[in-house]
């Protein structure tokens, strides 16, 4: 049984690897075609050929595009990443300097959605037709469709200018204070978890009200047993499937979809980086910034799977 | 301790929908005594799986509805019991054996371990190893390799399925199963197989039994008592020799025995009874059945009496009326 749960394991593990591979080629592709110069962009209008043609010899810009690519991928397998034309410092460094900035946004943000759309999705489930099943589901309609930036905007609006209780913008590391880097942080966080917790908690409604009709349900009502275990074992472990999927798929997105809320909030995190960097076409740190967000992705997707495998004994055999 | 196992007097439950009321059972009687199999015959619809469920009070909540009656099983009042209550009965007294194997048992969860949460829930102070030694006496009994119970329903077949559904409700040893078509879902060797090991453990466990069928072979192989629903009541009720005696009997109880076909005789079409069953959603004053009845009078217009035609033979017909 464990067997076949690690033969599982091991093959979505590679397919991932194949995935990243695939993703790193798209992305040195597309920044072949983007116009444009990072050395030109750095350098400035005032520039000479010879500085020009000095910088891109010393970046490697000259070279072939094909042996540039292995040059990169390379690189990586030593744990390298190349510099940054625009901001002079090795990628690496800058890049998981930023992402730990938006993985402190999107963790607390998860977790929020999860504890809060699972809550709320079985209690609207158990409950349904009810004022609170109507209320919660008018809501999260409203959560899902609401834009980011509109509701970032008026978050600012209140509690920042006219209560005057929380920053409008900006960001302190936790190792400056908790208290600082929670103030910080409430607003983006609330803003980032809107969406997925709508979502989480439309998702776990409807898988809830789908397993709450079946026969299994009915056997276990049928055997005497309380609510709460009916509920938790029987009901939401079968429901979970479709729950886990829309979670896997939300924090991959919420990881590359930081940018909007980022740039709400001035929070110096791998969205507004990733901005700056397309701006100065500084395509190094361009695609080793997809590449860090593909791998997120697909550990995601893969923790997803993982879960499947665990949670159905079903899905282990294929 | 009740003289009577199980005692149901003049049920009326009601299915309320926005759209409409459907009426599905309509003054309903019916007792058992301990230990004894009952055959609860009638065509889909009659109201036999909504009885069954009052009893276990499971009908779906806030749409199935009791307006009327009372079920008394083994001298609790099934009906004005708290919940709590109910639960303490639910597959410890009463269990229910669910028509579809398939998908009665949950996926993800082992055999075993479905088997062992009824045992848990009703013996709270049983120790680990003594629960783990009647699940796998348990599954021993129905035929299952106890080395199995760690293994998932998608592992078995469905007559393996529903031998495990059959050890979830017996593994309590309840005094009453109600087996709502237990071998519907499953193709015939196997029909027989499953009726003949519920038969045999119900004689070893003392255990009554409500056979809810629609094969009337079926139940003159097992079942002692018999009783005939149509539009949500009994119309016949008494020992199976009386009914398969095939004398005074209701008529619609004489049309479907005329509706199965015979071995020994050219038929070119199957005999049915002419009509439908009753639209449930209309109250009915007199005779359900006399709209189809060849023997229908005026007197049908007033609901007839229930009959005793000979000793423990009831019928609800006022043929039999004086």
């Amino acid at each position: 049984m464990n067997k076949k749960l690690l033969k599982m394991i091991g093959r979505r593990i590679v397919q991932s690897v194949i995935v990243i591979f695939i993703v790193t080629l798209i992305v040195f592709l597309l920044n072949q075609m983007v116009p444009g110069d990072p050395i030109v962009n750095f350098l400035g209008p005032n520039a000479t050929e010879e500085q020009i043609e000095y910088y891109t010899q010393l970046f490697g810009y000259d070279q072939p595009v094909l042996v540039q690519y292995f040059k990169w991928i390379q690189g990586l397998f030593r744990g390298e990443m190349g510099r940054s034309v625009a901001l002079q410092m090795e990628i690496s460094d800058i890049l998981f300097e930023r992402l730990k900035v938006t993985l402190s946004m999107v963790f607390p943000a998860f977790i929020l959605a999860v504890a809060l759309g699972v809550t709320l999705g079985i209690t609207a489930a158990k409950k349904r037709g009810s004022i609170f099943d109507s209320v919660i589901s008018f809501f999260a309609n409203i959560g899902m469709s609401m834009p980011m930036f509109w509701f970032g905007m008026i978050l600012i609006l209140i509690f920042a200018l006219k209560l005057g209780i929380l920053p409008t913008s900006g960001f302190t590391a936790f190792s400056e204070g908790a208290g600082e880097w929670a103030s910080h942080i409430i607003l983006p966080v609330i803003v980032l978890a809107m969406g997925p917790l709508a979502q989480f908690t439309r998702q776990t409604r409807s898988s809830m009200l789908e397993v709450i009709r079946q026969d299994y349900v009915m056997t276990a009502r049928a055997k005497g047993i309380s609510q709460k275990a009916i509920t938790f074992k029987h009901q939401l472990r079968n429901a979970f499937i479709p729950i886990i999927t829309v979670m896997g798929m939300s924090l991959g997105g919420m990881i590359g979809g930081t940018v909007l809320v980022e740039s709400i909030f001035v929070v110096p995190g791998l969205g507004t980086l990733m901005i700056s960097s397309i701006k100065s076409r500084d395509f190094m740190v361009v695609q080793n910034g997809v590449l860090v967000i593909a791998i997120a992705v697909a550990l995601c997707n893969l923790i997803v799977d993982i879960l499947y495998g665990v949670i159905d004994p079903r899905i282990r055999n294929d | 301790m009740a003289d009577k196992l199980l005692e149901i007097k003049d049920l009326n439950i009601t299915y309320n929908t926005e759209i409409t009321t459907v009426y599905a059972v309509n003054g309903m009687s019916l007792s058992l005594e301990y230990g004894e199999t009952l055959g609860l015959v009638g065509e889909t619809g009659a109201g036999k799986t909504t009885t069954c469920l009052s009893v276990m009070r499971l009908l779906p909540e806030g749409i199935g509805e009791v307006t009327n009656g009372s079920i008394i099983l083994d001298g609790n009042d099934m009906l004005n019991l708290s919940e709590d209550k109910v639960r303490e009965l639910r597959g410890n007294i009463v269990s229910m054996i669910f028509q579809d194997p398939m998908s009665s048992l949950n996926p993800v969860m082992t055999v075993g371990d479905q088997i062992l949460e009824v045992l848990k829930e009703h013996n709270k102070d049983m120790s680990k190893a003594d629960l783990d030694k009647a699940v796998d006496d348990m599954m021993e009994l129905v035929g299952i390799p106890a080395n199995r119970k760690n293994e998932y329903p998608h592992e078995f077949s469905g007559g393996m399925k529903q031998r495990i559904v059959i050890a979830i409700a017996l593994v309590c040893e309840p005094k009453l199963i109600l087996a709502d078509e237990p071998t519907t879902a499953l193709d015939v060797t196997i029909q027989a197989q499953m009726l003949g090991l519920i038969n045999d453990l119900q004689k070893r466990l003392n255990t009554a039994m409500i056979l809810v069928t629609h094969d009337l072979g079926v139940v003159a192989q097992t079942c002692e008592k018999v009783a005939v629903m149509y539009a949500g009541e009994v119309i016949e009720f008494g020992k199976a020799e009386h009914i398969f005696g095939a004398e005074n009997l209701h008529p619609y109880t004489k049309g479907l025995f005329d509706a199965i076909p015979k071995l020994d005789e050219d038929t070119e079409r199957l005999v049915t009874i002419d009509g439908m069953i009753p639209d449930p959603t209309q109250v009915i004053k007199g005779c359900r059945f006399a709209e189809r009845c060849k023997f229908a009078t005026d007197k049908c217009k007033v609901a007839p009496p229930v009959v005793e035609v000979e000793p423990g033979h009831l019928v609800k017909c006022h043929r039999y009326g004086k």
